[in-house]
This record gives structure tokens, C-alpha cells and sequence, in this order.
């Protein structure tokens, strides 16, 4: 996507149907997470959860593919904040939606954008929040 | 316990490289369709130096060069299970993060925080991170907050 052909205000979204619970199991696995309630059921139903606990990277990833997917190369992420507000369960469906804030132009033709970004659940709950740069190109 | 006089403590500095089936797998995990995540020749063909790491690894990556989780956690509280969780992440990127490269991870406890939260006292302590190649040459910058739920 080019730098020209984003206006404030555009929107995109990406949705995460079904938090899959072996997704949750191999990143505590890769991440060499011991915290059992992202890969023990029955540690997580004893603390009254209504599945795996999915990880907070995790929920990150969901937050940057719609910008990160729209770049020239993923490497023009430039940067993000983010805050965690609440938990993400195994079966559970979430949706990222950012939203173009501000344009930047550069002297080539391209520019950086900030974009506001938030991950929700469906009971409308905010899993996930923040802010993300990326420089698109001409 | 989160004793106020951690804020400054230098975290043993180290070195980590992820490989390249690990950000594959990652990719899959995190149903993220990015090919530059899982092959190089996609990520040239992108204009990229070869098969990228997804930033949302980028915790990870400073989390297992200091130590791994579970030190980084238990710097904080003996008992960080029960009620230790990551409240907020900021990274800034300055090169791409490719797979099969080393990188030098330097950190500290930049802040100690107390706050009355809606369920009661909590502590956030804030991680900041520099991380670079075995250059010298800067690839991100990441601050984590952890936040100990609790009189710490």
C-alpha cells in the first residue's frame, strides 16, 4: 500500500476467529513459558478460566498484521506502544482494527504514519490497545 | 517482594539469536499469513536481507538472553505466579530483525511504580531493553512493564 493512497480516518480490520488452544500450547513452548495456564487445561479451569490463556505477544501479533501486511516490507514497522488490558481465552474470537491518526511526509515520496490500534473481543471488551508507526513508501 | 531499590539494577547483559524454524513457528501460532516470516527468499524478494523475526517476538528475544522468564519474573516477586503480568510494551526498530543472527541484549529496571489500581495496590516495573547486532549496530529499543498485582 502506498503512502499516497492512505487518509486519516481509513480503517482496516483483521479478525482472529477461534484462538486455537494448540496455537496457545506451542508459543509457551517457544517462548519457553512455564505459566501452566497457557498449556494446562486443567490448571486453567481451576482458576475459573474458560480455556488456555493465550499469550500477550499473541495478542500483539494480532495487533500489527493489518499494518504489517500492508507494508512494502515488514521491516518498515518503526515502532509501537501498547497496553494490556484484559485476557484472551482459547476459543475465543477477537478482532484488531487500526485507524490512520496522522501523516508524515518524507522528501521521497513516501511517509511515516501513525496509526491508533486496538484488539476486541467479542463482548466488546478492549484485550489489547496502543499506537503504531510505519513508514509506507511512494 | 518488589523492593523499591531495584529501580536501576542493571540486568546481566547477553547474547540470542532466534532461529529460523522458531519464527516460523511463530508465524503459524499467531496466524500471521507473512511469508517473510517463514522463508528468505520472500523476504528478499521484499527487499529484505533474508527471513525476518515478527516484532511481536521482540520480548522474547531480550526475556531469554537475560535469563528467560523465569529470572526475569523472579527478580520481581518469589511468588510471580501468582499475580505477575505484562501491562504494557513500547519498541522502537531501527534495522530489520533477521533470523539466524546474534544479537546483544543490554538491560535494566528503569522505574518502580506503586499505584492503587480498580482491585487494589499494584507495582509496575519497568524493563528498558537496547538490543544490537555483535556490530554494535542499534536493531530495537524495548521498554516492558510488568505489573505485580499486590502490597509488593
Amino acid at each position: 500500500m502506498r503512502f499516497e493512497s492512505l487518509s486519516v480516518g481509513d480503517t482496516f480490520e483483521q479478525t482472529v476467529t477461534d484462538v486455537r488452544g494448540e496455537d496457545t500450547k506451542l508459543i509457551a513452548a517457544l517462548l519457553q513459558d512455564p505459566y501452566p495456564p497457557h498449556f494446562d487445561p486443567r490448571h486453567a479451569e481451576e482458576l475459573g478460566y474458560p480455556g488456555l490463556l493465550n499469550q500477550g505477544p499473541a495478542n500483539l501479533a494480532y495487533m500489527l498484521q493489518p499494518i504489517v501486511r500492508r507494508l512494502d516490507r515488514p521491516s518498515r514497522l518503526e515502532g509501537f506502544e501498547t497496553r494490556f488490558h484484559d485476557t484472551v481465552f482459547e476459543g475465543e474470537t477477537v478482532t484488531a482494527t487500526v485507524t490512520v491518526e496522522e501523516k508524515e511526509p518524507t522528501d521521497d515520496g513516501g511517509g511515516v504514519v501513525e496509526f491508533s490500534a486496538v484488539v476486541t473481543k467479542e463482548n466488546g471488551e478492549t484485550a489489547v490497545d496502543g499506537s503504531v508507526r510505519a513508514t509506507f513508501g511512494d | 517482594m518488589v523492593a523499591s531499590d531495584l529501580e536501576g539494577t542493571e540486568i546481566p547483559s547477553g547474547e540470542f539469536e532466534v532461529e529460523s524454524w522458531k519464527a516460523y513457528l511463530w508465524a503459524d501460532a499467531t496466524r500471521d499469513d507473512e511469508m517473510a516470516f517463514r522463508y528468505s527468499e520472500d523476504a528478499q524478494d521484499a527487499g529484505e536481507p533474508g527471513q525476518l523475526v515478527p516484532h511481536s517476538m521482540c520480548q522474547h528475544i531480550v526475556f531469554e538472553a537475560t535469563g528467560g522468564i523465569e529470572a526475569t519474573m523472579s527478580r520481581l516477586s518469589d511468588d510471580w505466579k501468582s499475580g505477575t503480568v505484562l501491562g504494557g510494551l513500547r519498541a522502537d526498530f531501527h534495522a530489520p530483525i533477521e533470523t539466524a543472527t546474534s544479537f546483544i541484549i543490554e538491560g535494566e529496571i528503569s522505574n518502580i511504580e506503586k499505584r492503587d489500581g480498580s482491585s487494589g495496590e499494584l507495582t509496575i516495573a519497568t524493563h528498558r531493553y537496547t538490543v544490537s547486532t555483535t556490530d554494535g549496530e542499534p536493531v530495537y529499543d524495548l521498554e516492558a512493564d510488568m505489573v505485580i498485582l499486590g502490597d509488593a
